[in-house]
């Protein structure tokens, strides 16, 4: 399977794919950052403040 | 969700903190004073006084102490205390923090025998013998339950940023440390690993890359993430960015290993992806900084007055600065005036001295007083040793890019046709930078001075103290109520499934072939418009799922090592698969016999690869310099590798039988006898010690299994090859008139120097004449590709 890896053009394409992978996470959690109820990301933050 | 209310007192285990900021401190001076020895000795290679002491053997001495035994008890520490409070819970068992602290020390004091003994498997932070290497992975573990344990039994339901970052670094370090240092063992303080040539390479800046990213940056970010909001009293500067900064930071870091090997041998696409997510870096690395420095706000008369918030400050400025310099060294076309010089020190040594030990300073300042019940013994001397770290620190940077760049220039300089070297003497270019290498003594003296203050400052603040370990009073959650989010929920909630089928789909539009690809991209615009509709549907459930995920430490753990593991696998599998010699290009490297096995041996443990690369890159000058660039098929037999990563010394990737065996006998004995104005140290022990003959049979087994194709040889005929070519050696010797015994070390050394770059042709000049820009052996466009035969060829 991987005889002629080395050799192939799809071997180009590899860095857009880990971009596009790379996108993809970073927009999935930019999503989940900006749904987040303010009041639950005023909890989170604080929490090191919580003695 | 409801929690329970009843309360319960507990009490923290601060004594392993306590511990572990002890060790730091004490390991940290001993790591930064060997460091200015070794700074020294390259200016003045008499100090290199016995081969205990040599600049080869105590440059990894230096690495490791300060990356494992500063950093890493510094961060042992603050995780323990941090992770405590934000669990509100006490480490799970005493026992397993004290065996993860005795544990770690003994694993120092190990490394710290060793390494000076020339006991080293030769790869750059990964330089600790086999034995050490499973007493590492043991103690991690030990460190992980404990962790893991830890967060299981929290009395928080959620878990906080730091936590995140600490659990990103627990699996990946196992996960780098494991795959890295798999090795055979040829005896109880030497082993082979397993990999080869490109695949070791490509494993170990995997490895090398993201010990620096998830032991040097990630636990400290965990760190800043805690105590830069207590120190300021502000919560952190935005909850929403550090969601964002955490995943697109351990999700793309993984990728960059392969910047370390631009322009060499490496396949391009490699080269390319390690290069793209290099750049792409930029933006996570400052999410951090920015996210740290902004918690700052209003708060900002604190930087005058207090001396924890200037070392903070300081030191996220400093991760500021080294990570968008980072990036900028990972530009192929800067990287090729950078590599192999002294650029890539300085860079390192802002993210060391800067980040990691600024931010250790000002978490020991701001922890001592509390785990000892009392005050800082003296402000005003913690406010000079901030001021001398960052003087010295500024020294040190900039006499390394300056001496950098300017070796680097120096190198690749050529008249205007490109047909001579500017300065063809690679001492020339040696004996320039060393204005700069002093001025790093001076730097680094000056940071040393500092953290010896700070270790008086803080002995005497514990002094007038007594341990204090904090009790608490918390609120005990109901079990049940966290920690029960099932498989199901975690990875086949819409979330997951939406982004999974994009993937997939976009895969198809890639990879299908025309037509195919088309559908592929329709279907996944639609896949897309359906994932944005049940989005707009369902909002409050797809923020429920990552709410959720953060009172889920297992699901948070298993998606934090998906995201970590992919870049690796995509990366390492396909160069595993294919480094088989039928598959080579133009040049199969020769078998090393035992004798050149053996003196490959004693190059290694003498850390000559510290100074000398064996990689010519595919770069005009370096090829007018060194000799016709290096091939892939040229190191598939080298157990470890040894491309380099700074060139101290020049490249000897084509070194074999460039000069007779008594230059090589001399520029042993004496360097400065060959080569004028050489600061590399002697090496007189060699020309007394006998070579290993003892193991030489199971060396010479361990390759066989690892695919070199050795001739079968009984025990007998290896120990009678090896001396065989020994005395051929000395008989050459004797016509120069000197006299050496055949079984003494320098004379291994000598064979195998005089080996390398011998290789097996397959059609090689036929191919080299082809190229319409080479004269004799200069490459054309730096292309590492090019050489290899096309697809249809096979």
């Amino acid at each position: 399977m991987y005889k002629y890896v080395i050799y192939e053009n799809w071997l180009d394409w590899v860095p857009y794919v880990a971009f596009g992978v790379t996108s993809l996470v970073f927009f999935t959690f930019s999503i989940h950052a900006l749904i987040m109820r303010k009041d639950r990301a005023d909890h989170l933050s604080h929490l090191p403040l919580d003695n | 969700m409801t929690h329970s209310t009843t309360k319960q007192l507990i009490t923290f285990d601060d004594k392993v903190v306590r511990q572990f900021m002890w060790a730091s401190i004490i390991w940290g001076i001993v790591g930064m004073l060997v460091g200015v020895i070794i700074a020294s000795q390259l200016n003045f290679h008499q100090l290199n006084v016995t081969q205990w002491l040599s600049f080869g053997r105590l440059r990894p001495l230096h690495t490791n102490a300060v990356i494992f035994a500063f950093v890493g008890n510094m961060m042992f520490a603050g995780i323990y205390y941090s992770t405590q409070r934000l669990c509100k819970a006490r480490m799970a068992s005493d026992l397993l923090s004290k065996i993860h602290f005795w544990g770690w020390q003994g694993i120092i004091v190990a490394a710290a025998i060793s390494l000076p003994l020339g006991y080293t498997r030769g790869q750059e932070y990964a330089e600790l013998i086999w034995p050490i290497n499973i007493a590492v992975a043991l103690i991690w573990v030990v460190f992980a339950v404990n962790f893991f344990w830890t967060l299981a039994r929290r009395n928080e339901p959620s878990l906080y940023v730091a936590l995140w970052f600490y659990i990103a670094t627990i699996i990946t370090v196992a996960m780098l440390y494991i795959v890295n240092h798999i090795s055979i063992p040829t005896s109880w303080t030497h082993s082979y690993t397993i990999f080869s040539g490109v695949q070791n390479a490509l494993v170990q800046w995997w490895y090398g890359h993201n010990a620096v990213a998830f032991f040097l940056t990630t636990p400290i970010l965990g760190i800043m993430y805690y105590f830069l909001p207590k120190s300021v009293e502000r919560p952190v500067y935005s909850y929403r960015l550090s969601i964002v900064h955490f995943w697109s930071l351990v999700f793309i870091y993984i990728w960059a290993g392969p910047h370390h090997l631009l322009n060499t041998a490496l396949p391009k696409w490699l080269q390319m992806l390690g290069m793209f997510f290099s750049l792409m870096l930029w933006a996570p690395s400052w999410g951090g900084m920015l996210n740290g420095l902004l918690t700052l706000r209003g708060a900002w008369d604190k930087l005058r007055t207090d001396p924890v918030v200037k070392f903070f400050i300081a030191a996220v400025t400093f991760y500021g600065m080294a990570t968008f310099e980072g990036p900028l060294l990972s530009i192929r076309a800067v990287n090729a005036l950078s590599h192999y010089s002294d650029w890539t020190i300085g860079h390192v040594h802002a993210g060391a001295l800067g980040w990691n030990g600024l931010m250790a300073a000002g978490m020991f300042y701001w922890l001592t007083p509390r785990l000892y019940g009392t005050k800082l013994h003296s402000i005003p001397m913690a406010n000079f040793h901030f001021w001398i770290s960052i003087v010295g620190i500024l020294l040190y940077v900039a006499a390394m890019w300056v001496s950098g760049i300017m070796q680097g220039l120096m190198l690749n300089s050529t008249n205007a046709a490109g047909t001579a070297l500017t300065y063809p003497n690679f001492i020339e270019t040696l004996t320039a930078i060393r204005p700069m290498m002093a001025f790093r003594i001076i730097g680094g003296v000056m940071y040393l001075v500092g953290m010896i203050l700070m270790l008086w400052n803080l002995w005497m603040t514990a002094r007038s103290g007594s341990p204090v370990n904090e009790t608490r009073e918390v609120a005990v959650i109901e079990r049940a109520s966290v920690d029960n989010m099932r498989p199901r929920e975690a990875f086949l909630a819409d979330p997951v499934t939406y982004f999974l089928g994009g993937l997939f789909l976009l895969m198809g539009w890639i990879f299908l072939p025309k037509g195919a690809d088309i559908t592929a991209l329709v279907c996944a615009l639609l896949f897309g418009a359906i994932a944005v509709k049940k989005f707009i549907a369902s909002n409050t459930t797809w923020a429920q799922w990552y709410d959720r995920l953060l009172e889920n430490w297992l699901p948070f753990t298993i998606l934090t090592f998906l995201a970590v593991a992919l870049g690796g696998l995509i990366q390492i599998i396909p160069t595993v698969m294919v480094n088989r010699a039928k598959n080579m290009e133009d040049r199969i490297q020769q078998v090393y016999t035992p004798l050149e096995l053996t003196g490959r041996d004693i190059y290694v443990s003498e850390g000559c690869y510290n100074c000398h690369s064996q990689m010519i890159r595919t770069m005009l000058p370096d090829v007018l310099r060194y000799g016709d660039y290096s091939r892939l098929g040229e190191s598939i037999y080298d157990h470890p590798f040894q491309w380099g990563s700074k060139r101290t010394g020049p490249d000897l990737a084509r070194e074999g039988d460039r000069y007779p065996h008594s230059w090589h006998y001399n520029h042993m004995m004496d360097p400065r006898s060959t080569s004028v104005g050489s600061n590399m140290p002697s090496y007189p022990h060699l020309f007394t010690d006998k070579f290993d003959q003892k193991t030489l049979p199971k060396k010479i087994a361990a390759m066989v299994r690892l695919g070199v194709p050795y001739p079968a040889m009984t025990d007998l005929e290896i120990k009678e090859n090896a001396i065989k070519q020994g005395i051929e050696i000395v008989n050459k010797l004797k016509e120069d008139k000197i006299t050496a015994s055949p079984d003494t070390q320098i004379i291994a050394l000598i064979a195998y120097l005089q080996k390398l770059g011998k290789h097996d042709t397959l059609e090689a000049e036929n191919k080299l004449g082809t190229y319409p820009t080479t004269p004799g052996l200069i490459p054309g466009p730096v292309n590492p590709d090019k050489n290899r035969p096309l697809s249809g060829s096979q």
